[in-house]
């Protein structure tokens, strides 16, 4: 490291100062929240020390496991099934134009849809529980994935499709070969959206039909009038959802690192 | 401009065989669903059948206090939306022209828009009850996010060679934002508030259910604890066909303000 | 370390001494990389007359972009200088017009080919009435009468570069810099892209510096070329091309006179080129 470090002098200085560059922000903030709620005798205002005291004490360790599990397993499952569907049908219907096509008007009717409105009808059709909740996930995340999928086979290079064309390369190995990958980069923007929406949904639909999870956590704080929990349980959502953003971030990278390495032209 | 017209007019004359199709299959897609309701294999308390809502909705439309709900769910809407706009867009086009607020507040709004605003639905609730403003501070609270980002995001991708260009010609600093920044930057602006508007109807929505401020949502609440549940499908169609609107009048708009874009422009052959 | 071709005396109008518009002096460059610096220019010297056109060739990657650049004003050259008209340049100076290579990066998309052309002289303040006239008559000094309110993508790559050529007119520089202008367009394009540059230099006496890696090019507009080679890039050579003003895509390059040039050029180049491998 040192060896390297003396090589390459400018470049690790630079490495440092960008990594102040991007986090004095952050640090100042925190530092002025704690500061500015330490005396706070505020009802809804109260002091970090004490939101951290309740983060420690509900969300880490056993008490956190038990909040913070359940719904990352539900978040999971809905997530892959919708992407699951969503790229199934996304290649069906962006390849099949004519189906595309006549379908695309109840496509954008039902994605239109806002998701919490079809919170009840969840509750009416799969009462309280895990079904529910997993359906509810596909149902709000599928539609970007979907329409993205639809995007990325539909703007396949047409020359590629030219030569699988000229040289009779079956459907099937068109598809997965070339078409797939292909889309890939626009799949994954569907695949980063719909995560998103998936932890907004997770969090909205445990808030009314469930007895376990971080929305319900978040909002029994507030029934219950334990401030400190509730501000704990926004900022322990706020750091799940970061760190699973990132996680996707890597998982983007790993998948898009030979159709980056395609892409870029030599020598530049 | 002949050649884009005859164009168009070609698309609109084979547009009548694709448009014929999508008829048909929304037709046909509710006629199955109907046939499905009558023969008992769907229960008509779980879900009704396209002719039981679509009677509820012809009920729903003919109350006032319908049109009451819609109306203060599309006020929140629209002012949480504009405020958010006329907040987020100039700070975020600020700081990405600068390169050190780029870097330094990227890291923060990355975290801070992770935050599913629905999330601060429990303290939104907190202080100021199930209100109009609730809902405002909510919208706000969860719409400056995508329009700072995409704000910030399209200033960076302004063309190397405009702004070089630009710089050759001397043009002074509010030229430069007014005819090259901004238009630059215009796509993504947009993009930014297709998103944000979409996430403001999500939130104002599930304000009023989760939190039970009035407006559309909060009646279709009460549509599912009434268990009237034609009226609770005919509700969510209705917030489906609002949501519908929204993104077709901001698709118009879109066209118009960004007419010179490269997504915009007639496709030649 | 620099040779003329025929003379070393240049064309000096009656007064004596050259009326030098733009110069570079020593101009050199370097950029900082990992294990060191990267030197891309090392002093560069040399002049550009008034009402001359001065062409730049060289190799790819030999730096000539940069070069231009640095006269432009857009990047500060690590040691030397450039002095326009009597005063060194630092930073993009009022009185030169830079056409790049990438027209439709360079024009802006949602103004209309008019606009374009006078959004430089909002900058300078001139008047409405003042902007209009100027535009028309710089779009019909480059043949695009009547184009004005049309928008840069529903034209060809020729003719927005026309447009980027009237912009610079319109602005009325002491002298017009061009980044391998014509590279992007087709040969009969340049063609005639190339005929309009020779033809605004009879009718509007402007001073021309071109930069292009196309030898024929730099021979056919210059009236002095400029040949960069070497690691780092420095003038191997400043030739004085006596062609007259009046040259003609067939004629011209038929001429002995051009294929001397010509062939000294490509000869430098080459040269050294095969020393360097």
């Amino acid at each position: 490291m040192a060896r390297v470090a003396a090589a390459y002098p400018r470049l690790t200085r630079r490495r440092l100062a960008g990594f102040a560059l991007e986090l004095w922000l952050p640090v100042l903030l925190f530092a002025g929240w704690w500061f500015a709620s330490s005396g706070s005798t505020s009802l809804y205002f109260v002091g970090l020390d004490a939101i951290l005291g309740a983060l420690r004490d509900d969300w880490l360790g056993q008490a956190g496991a038990a909040n913070v599990l359940p719904s990352l397993r539900n978040l999971a499952e809905g997530f892959l099934l919708a992407a699951l569907l969503g790229v199934v049908l996304g290649a069906l219907l962006g390849l099949v134009r004519p189906l595309g096509d006549a379908v695309s008007p109840i496509v954008e009717f039902l994605r239109s849809v806002p998701g919490v409105a079809l919170l009840p009808i969840g509750l009416l059709i799969f009462g309280i529980g895990t079904e529910m909740k997993v359906s509810l996930i596909v149902y709000g995340s599928v539609w970007p994935i979907l329409l993205n999928t639809i995007d990325g086979v539909r703007s396949v290079d047409a020359t590629k499709l030219d030569v699988l064309r000229s040289y009779r390369v079956p459907a099937h190995l068109r598809i997965l070969g070339v078409v797939l990958p292909s889309a890939a980069p626009r799949i994954m923007v569907g695949l980063r959206t719909s995560l998103s929406i998936a932890i907004t949904v997770i969090v909205f639909s445990e808030m009314i039909g469930s007895t376990e999870g971080i929305g319900y956590a978040i909002l029994q704080a507030q029934r219950n009038f334990e401030i400190p929990q509730m501000w704990a349980g926004m900022l322990a959502l706020g750091v799940i959802g970061y760190l699973l953003n990132i996680g996707f971030r890597g998982v983007e990278q790993l998948v898009l690192r030979r159709h980056r390495a395609m892409n870029t032209t030599p020598g530049s | 401009m002949s050649a884009p017209g005859a164009l168009l007019r070609r698309a609109g004359s084979r547009g009548l065989g694709a448009g014929g199709a999508k008829v048909l299959t929304v037709l046909g897609t509710l006629a199955v669903w109907q046939l499905l309701s009558n023969s008992g294999a769907l229960a008509p308390d779980i879900i009704p059948s396209p002719g039981a809502i679509g009677v509820s909705l012809v009920g729903v439309v003919g109350e006032p206090e319908f049109w009451h709900a819609l109306g203060l769910t599309l006020l929140s809407w629209a002012l949480g939306l504009l405020v958010s706009i006329c907040v987020a867009v100039p700070v975020g086009l600020l700081l990405g022209a600068s390169e050190l607020g780029y870097r330094s507040c990227r890291f923060t709004i990355d975290f801070l828009r992770t935050i599913p605003p629905v999330a601060l639905v429990p303290l939104a609730l907190l202080l100021y009850g199930a209100t109009t403003q609730m809902k405002l501070v909510l919208v706000v609270l969860g719409a400056v996010w995508p329009l700072l980002l995409q704000s910030m995001y399209g200033v960076h991708q302004v063309d190397l060679v405009a702004r070089e260009t630009a710089r050759s010609y001397r043009l002074g600093p509010w030229l430069r934002t007014a005819f090259v920044i901004v238009p630059s930057a215009a796509p993504f602006v947009f993009t930014g508030v297709r998103i944000a508007a979409t996430m403001a109807l999500l939130l104002t929505i599930g304000a009023e259910v989760i939190g039970g401020a009035p407006g559309l949502g909060a009646a279709i609440a009460l549509a599912q604890t009434a268990s009237d549940i034609p009226r609770l499908f005919a509700l969510v169609a209705a917030s489906a066909a609002l949501g519908v609107l929204i993104n077709s009048l901001l698709a118009r708009v879109e066209r118009r303000v960004l007419s010179w874009h490269v997504s915009q422009r007639p496709t030649h052959g | 370390m620099s040779e003329s071709m025929t003379d070393p005396v240049t064309v000096e109008p009656a007064g004596g001494l050259p009326d030098v518009v733009l110069a570079a002096q020593g101009v050199s460059k370097q950029y900082p990389v990992p294990n060191g610096v990267r030197a891309v220019l090392d002093g560069v010297d040399f002049e550009v007359v008034r009402g001359q056109i001065a062409t730049i060739v060289g190799p790819s990657g030999a730096g000539k972009t940069t070069l231009l650049r640095c006269m432009a004003g857009l990047v500060a050259p690590s040691a030397g200088r450039v002095v326009l008209d009597g005063t060194p340049v630092t930073g993009p100076p009022d009185g030169l017009a830079v056409v790049f290579q990438d027209y439709s990066r360079s024009l802006m998309p949602w103004m209309s080919v008019r606009h374009n052309v006078e959004l430089p002289l909002r900058g300078r303040r001139v008047g409405k009435r003042e902007r209009h006239e100027r535009s028309l008559a710089a779009l019909a000094d480059v043949g695009l009468s009547g184009n004005g309110d049309l928008y840069p993508w529903q034209l060809s790559g020729g003719m927005q570069q026309r447009v980027a050529i009237a912009r610079a007119l319109a602005y009325r520089p002491e002298a017009l810099l061009m980044d391998e202008p014509f590279a992007s367009v087709d040969a009969q394009t340049r063609a005639d892209l190339e005929d309009l540059l020779l033809r605004l230099r009879i009718r509007r006496n402007i001073t021309i510096v071109l930069v292009t890696h196309d030898i024929d090019e730099a021979v056919y507009l210059g009236d002095v070329v400029v040949v960069l080679g070497g690691s780092p890039t420095r003038v191997e050579a400043r030739l004085q091309v006596c062609l007259g003003p009046d040259r003609d895509q067939i004629l011209t390059k038929a001429e002995p006179e051009f294929l001397k040039i010509r062939s000294h050029v490509l000869a430098k180049i080459r040269g050294h080129r095969g020393s360097a491998e």
